[in-house]
């Protein structure tokens, strides 16, 4: 199925430098505001290995959907810009490709899908017409190759009839199937990475149940590394393989998925797991974390959870943090080495 | 089903709402959607239940109905011993002070050009008549209810995030001290860790004043939180109605069932491990719904007659479940569907 299959299997016990799939670094990304710009995206590093899924967790506007945009270089520019960084794809700098270049890659070797389906396609055209097009865009196939091909994608993604329902427009989609056929279309050319940014969040969790099984099973057989965008850390717990999360632009903690839910290094971390329903008895009071995400337009550069923090201290709100590396994982917290904090229930 | 008692505040009988789709030259009504289609429940006072299914079960329909924001196609509300239907205009808009709605989207839901005050005054001024200081007195109560301050009282919405509009909201909807809160996905669109603020705000709130919430949720997790009772509703039914621990813990209904277990727990060890059911094909039109028990083309128990004959809501433990599997085939006779070995895998995705 995959044309990375042999390749993954020699490599796959080695995960020296190399090896690395996607590495962001030092991503930071502003949009232009009433006065200069905001950073919304502040210094972000993180790097993917082959057939991996990486999953990056944090509320509304902590800048994961901005960061994904990035990898894809569909920032709007204006009013956004990429103030620094690098993300390196297969040995190359995407950020230094032409837009033209970067089409090439786009679709091809690096595929996204998103939260709202419908959004991504086109309400006048078949969904055959559209994967149609998506394959000729990348493989000079003729036309009825490409709905051949069409058709076994759907039928790879659980599709019913799947010749049948190439005739058919979204709207004759349900939401399930809607998402379905992204996914197909994202597989349409064997990617090496697709990014999924939120793909289950507009779903009913029976339907959510579906797409996280057949994002599993696609992500196997074709040998894909996956960077899976949520803020439900259930779902994360579900697929992922490590995990960053966010908070106000930045990365302030990455793990293993069963060290961060086991022992969580970062207090925000830590106040995510304890605010999940699951955590606390049926009758007694949820955990929230008390205040509200700060405005991006005027952070600090000290500890930017510092307002919400049951564990802050004085000095806290005084010095710069940094992204501090404590075995193979990584945490923004000057006192995450004094911390005993409670991981998952 | 709970008989009604000097207790109850609220009083559901064969609710049932068809919305007709019209289509062609003439806009003939070409078939009907069968959003609700009898609906039995009681509310008591000061008492949660929560109503929960899939998109399209029909639980805002539900909540409408209730306030009689739209006309049922049939059935019976009784709010406080008085049937709402039978009210004239002028009663029934005294009466609407008494039942008050929160929706999800606590963005659409206040209007960008009124300040705090206004917004959360406008019913102290039509119901009551309050002007001037004498409103804002009583609006900067209900905001230090809410957990906002004083000095919010003259600030637009924009200037809030999700959170604080949502207690926005909630404070509008407290200003004429109502009887009922009909709460529409009311954190579904709010973080985690502020979802957890408004739900615990909610109950204090009732602790306090006795107010009896309908909390309709999609998420069973978050609904099982707030409420003492739930209703679990497929395709315009409910399907089951109990205790919210029950529920939650030993379902009576096997779409209740697949409910929880299609909810991801927060913990990769446990969520690794867990059985899951994943649900057969896509859910079925409300515009046709299935013969017999309306979950059977989906159902992994499905027997013959479920396909023939409609199971009603009978005693199950501390509620009520509509499934035949407690008279037919195991002949469960009340007891948890999670005791059973599923006669037919459901197929992988
Ligand atoms: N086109 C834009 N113009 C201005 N600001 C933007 C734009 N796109 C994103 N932002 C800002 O960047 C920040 C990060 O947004 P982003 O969409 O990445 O958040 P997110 O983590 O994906 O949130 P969500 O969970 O709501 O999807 C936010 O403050 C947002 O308002
Ligand atoms: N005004 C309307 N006209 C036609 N159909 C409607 C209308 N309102 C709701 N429906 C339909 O009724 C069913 C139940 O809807 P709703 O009560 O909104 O479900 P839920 O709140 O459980 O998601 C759905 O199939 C929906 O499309
Ligand atoms: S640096 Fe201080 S305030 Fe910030 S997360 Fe760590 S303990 Fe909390
Ligand atoms: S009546 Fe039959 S089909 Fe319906 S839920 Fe029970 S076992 Fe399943
Ligand atoms: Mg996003
Ligand atoms: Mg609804």
């Amino acid at each position: 199925m995959s044309r990375h299959t042999i390749a993954n299997d020699t490599r796959a016990n080695d995960t020296a430098d190399d090896e690395i799939v996607l590495s962001v670094r030092n991503l930071s990304v502003e949009f232009a505001t009433g006065n200069g710009y905001t950073r919304v995206v502040d210094d972000v590093s993180f790097s993917l290995r082959p057939r991996e899924t990486m999953g990056i967790v944090g509320e509304s506007g902590s800048g994961k959907s901005v960061t994904s945009m990035s990898i894809m270089r569909l920032i709007p520019t204006p009013p956004g810009r990429i103030a620094n960084g690098e993300i390196v794809f297969a040995g190359q700098d995407l950020l230094q490709l032409s837009e033209l270049e970067m089409r090439r890659i786009r679709g091809d070797r690096i595929s996204m899908i998103f939260q709202e389906p419908l959004t991504a396609l086109n309400p006048a055209y078949t969904i055959g017409n559209q994967l149609v097009e998506a394959i000729r865009t990348h493989r000079e196939i003729t036309r009825k190759q490409a709905t051949e091909r069409a058709a076994e994608l759907l039928d790879l993604v659980g599709i019913p009839s799947p010749r049948q329902r190439l005739l058919d427009y979204p709207h004759q989609f349900s939401g399930g199937m809607l998402q379905r056929a992204m996914i197909a279309g994202a597989l349409a050319c064997d990617p090496e990475l697709l990014i999924a940014d939120e793909p289950t969040t507009a779903l009913d969790v029976t339907i959510q149940a579906q797409i996280l099984e057949l994002l599993r099973r696609v992500q196997e057989e074709f040998g894909m590394s996956m960077l899976f965008i949520s803020h439900d850390l259930g779902v994360i717990a579900d697929v992922c393989d490590r995990v960053g999360v966010m908070y106000a632009g930045q990365l302030v903690e990455s793990s293993d998925v069963f060290e961060l839910f086991a022992r969580p290094f970062h207090p925000y971390t830590e106040g995510l797991l304890r605010a999940m329903p699951q955590h606390t008895a049926g009758s007694e009071e949820l955990v929230p974390i008390p205040g509200t995400t700060p405005d991006l337009a005027s952070v600090e550069a000290q500890c930017r959870f510092e307002p919400r923090c049951r564990h802050a201290v004085a000095g806290c709100g005084e010095t710069v943090v940094p992204l501090e590396t404590v075995g193979a994982r990584e945490v923004r917290c000057l006192r995450a080495h004094h911390l005993e904090l409670e991981g998952a229930s | 089903m709970t008989e009604p008692t000097s207790d109850t505040l609220l009083e559901v009988s064969g609710l049932t709402k068809h919305f007709p789709v019209r289509g062609g030259v003439l806009q003939r009504t070409k078939a009907r959607v069968r959003a609700v289609d009898g609906l039995d429940f009681t509310v008591r006072r000061g008492e949660t239940l929560g109503l929960v299914g899939e998109s399209g079960s029909g639980k805002s329909t539900t909540g409408r109905l209730v306030l009689r924001l739209i006309e049922p196609t049939a059935g019976r509300v009784v709010f406080d011993g008085v049937d709402v239907l039978k009210l004239g205009r002028g009663a029934m808009r005294d009466m609407r002070s008494r039942m008050q709605m929160i929706f999800q989207d606590p963005y659409s839901s206040l209007d960008p050009q009124a300040t705090v005050a206004d917004s959360i005054g406008e019913p102290l001024s039509v119901h009551e008549g309050l002007r001037g200081a004498k409103r804002d007195g009583r609006v900067v109560e209900l905001l230090e209810r809410v957990g906002l301050k004083p000095q919010h009282l003259h600030r637009y919405p924009y200037e809030f995030s999700g959170g604080q509009r949502q207690r926005i909201c909630i404070a509008r909807a407290l200003a004429l001290k109502p009887d009922l809160l009909v709460c529409d996905e009311p954190v579904s669109a709010l973080d985690v860790s502020i979802q957890a603020q408004v739900i615990n705000l909610l109950k204090s709130i009732q602790r306090d004043t006795g107010i009896s919430l309908l909390f309709i949720s999609h998420d069973l997790s978050v609904v099982r939180h707030v409420s003492d009772r739930i209703a679990v509703m497929y395709l315009g039914r409910i399907v089951e109605i109990g205790d919210s621990e029950q529920i939650y813990t030993q379902p009576r209904h096997p779409y209740t069932e697949t409910l929880l277990s299609a909810i991801p727990v927060p913990n990769p060890v446990t969520q690794r491990r867990r059985e899951r059911i994943l649900l057969r094909g896509e859910p079925p039109s409300p515009l046709d719904p299935p013969s017999g028990c309306r979950f059977h083309t989906r159902c992994q128990y499905a027997m013959d007659v479920c396909a023939v004959e409609e199971p009603v809501l009978a005693p199950a433990g501390r509620g009520s479940s509509a499934c035949h599997l407690h008279d037919y085939g195991p002949g469960l006779g009340g007891g948890t569907v999670l005791d059973l070995e599923p006669t037919h895998r459901p197929v992988p995705a």
